[in-house]
């Protein structure tokens, strides 16, 4: 494909607008906290110059704040990258990465992780997050049997699996009043669990699966024809919905099991960019990952400041947001098909 | 229960001694033992007092009451907010009062860092929390509480039996204080 083809499906300056957006929005991220560390002390910190920073700011900025930003950074490009393979696998512009269960099967592992009778496993409740997450995929396949032959059959099997699972956590959550709150918080989705030793795992599974979708990217396009056009273009389309799905659900289960469930992220950036740059192309999705991550870094700025020294958590932030662009969406769709 | 005329009482959560007094009262009223409860409740009345008035801090001290470790705390608005002021013990939720009408907030860390409490109360203990994994979080190991060793792990049954029992929580706080 020459250049200029490539130019009239994508054009790389939209995306280094949305990594510089990126880049001023952590910087926005990084500067504000209840301590007040100067921006020119941050700034001369991150360029390796005398800075005057205590040790608390240094503690502060590298340690919590830090850390913080590139976490929600890294949940939100996944979020975001996810929702827009799963629009494109699903045709439906309403999917979201939770659509295979993932969600509910996180919770289920998380409530398990928080209300084990002696509480030992919860210093587990990423891995048990992580865990429900894909299992509760798996099965959604396994029950659908034919994988992408049937795509509703795929739907509804998620949508069992996740009915199901919900149900299980419901039931252990009545069954230990007690763990509530934690339950409750980790639901809303939350960035205070944020470390390096957070931010080295997610960054890993996270960039793996990235990395895979960004490969697909091209044939992921092929997906938007009918089956029979993909293979006249050489693409396999159930092998490519297939690795799409897993490298998706691999970011998803990441990120859930980092942040808690955050809503709206994989609805609300694909569509505002794709809608911002009139390009329905999977091209697009490094910069759809870049803005998911600015999108999520901003909503997190909210998530500490709005109420600050009090937190607010982020998924209300996101749901906020989100709910009234699900519904432009809808009735923009509905509009369409008038 | 009520169509079915069996007698009902409900008693709502206290939110203070006052007001514990008083279910105590009202629950020995309706099963006749009143001049048992008249005796508990001076005796509680006379071990709480003892407990504050031995254990109260001359000088005000900030502590922070963690309910789980994604820092949601308990404010002075509450009635185990009110125990501890009790205490002469300042407490630092009280900053974010505002963001939850409850006296439930979660706080951030940094504001944690920022008030630097000279206490720490760990009502999470039985998730796993403890000085160690206190110490542990980013910058918290410069927390005076956590440098000077007072992270206290409240048992995970006496601070939430607002009945008789109260007088374990108070004389547990004032002990914690005391001997820390």
């Amino acid at each position: 494909m020459s250049g200029e083809e490539l130019r009239s499906i994508w054009r790389w300056q939209i995306t280094l607008f949305a990594a510089l957006l990126l880049l001023v929005i952590a910087l926005l991220g990084i500067s504000f906290g209840p301590i007040h560390i100067p921006f020119t002390s941050i700034l001369r910190s991150f360029l390796g110059m005398d800075s005057h920073l205590s040790e608390q700011d240094r503690s502060v900025l590298f340690d919590i704040r830090l850390p913080r930003v590139i976490l929600a950074a890294l949940v939100g490009s996944a979020l975001a990258t996810s929702g827009a393979v799963y629009q494109t696998v699903f045709r439906n512009p309403l999917a979201d990465p939770y659509l295979l269960g993932a969600a509910a099967g996180a919770g289920l592992g998380a409530t398990i992780a928080i209300t084990n009778s002696h509480g030992n496993l919860y210093g587990l409740l990423p891995a048990f997050a992580f865990s429900g997450a894909i299992l509760a995929v798996v099965v959604s396949f396994f029950i659908s049997g034919k994988f992408f032959a049937e795509p509703n059959s795929l739907l509804l099997s998620g949508i069992a699996v996740g009915s199901f699972a919900t149900a299980v956590q419901t039931y252990l959550q009545q069954r230990h009043s007690a763990s509530l709150r934690p339950v409750y918080s980790w639901i809303l989705g939350e960035l205070t669990a944020a470390s390096w030793q957070v931010v080295t795992w997610s960054a890993i599974y996270i960039g793996v699966a990235l990395i895979i979708l960004l490969i697909v990217a091209k044939q992921l396009d092929g997906l938007m024809l009918t089956d029979e056009e993909a293979y006249s273009l050489g693409i396999n389309p159930n092998k490519i919905r297939v690795i799409a799905v897993i490298a998706a659900t691999l970011a998803t289960a990441t990120a859930v099991a980092a942040s808690g469930l955050i809503g709206f992220v994989g609805i609300v950036v694909p569509h505002l960019v794709r809608g911002l740059t009139h390009r329905v192309t999977n091209r697009a999705l490094p910069t759809i990952a870049i803005t998911g991550a600015a999108f999520l870094v901003l909503a997190d700025l909210g998530a500490r400041t709005l109420l600050s020294p009090a937190e607010l958590p982020i998924g209300i932030i996101t749901a906020f947001v989100g709910a009234p662009f699900f519904l432009f969406v809808l009735r923009r769709k509905r509009l369409i098909n008038q | 229960m009520r169509n079915l005329k069996i007698a009902v009482y409900v008693e709502h959560t206290p939110n203070n001694l006052a007001e514990a007094y008083a279910e105590i009262s009202q629950l020995a009223s309706i099963t006749s033992h009143k001049t048992q409860a008249a005796k508990v409740i001076a005796s509680m009345k006379t071990a709480i007092a003892q407990s504050i008035a031995t254990k109260k801090l001359r000088k005000s001290s900030k502590f922070f009451h963690e309910l789980d470790n994604t820092l949601y705390s308990a404010t002075s608005s509450t009635f185990i907010g009110k125990v501890y002021a009790d205490f002469n013990l300042t407490n630092i939720a009280d900053g974010a009062a505002t963001a939850d009408d409850g006296g439930y907030p979660q706080l951030q860390s940094e504001y944690i860092l920022k008030s630097d409490p000279q206490f720490i109360f760990l009502s999470d203990g039985e998730f796993g929390e403890n000085a160690k994994t206190v110490a542990a979080r980013p910058g918290w190991a410069g927390i005076s509480a956590v440098a000077f060793n007072k992270v206290v792990i409240l048992p995970s049954d006496i601070p939430s039996r607002w009945g008789p029992r109260l007088v374990d929580f108070y004389q547990f706080v004032g002990n914690s204080i005391s001997t820390n």
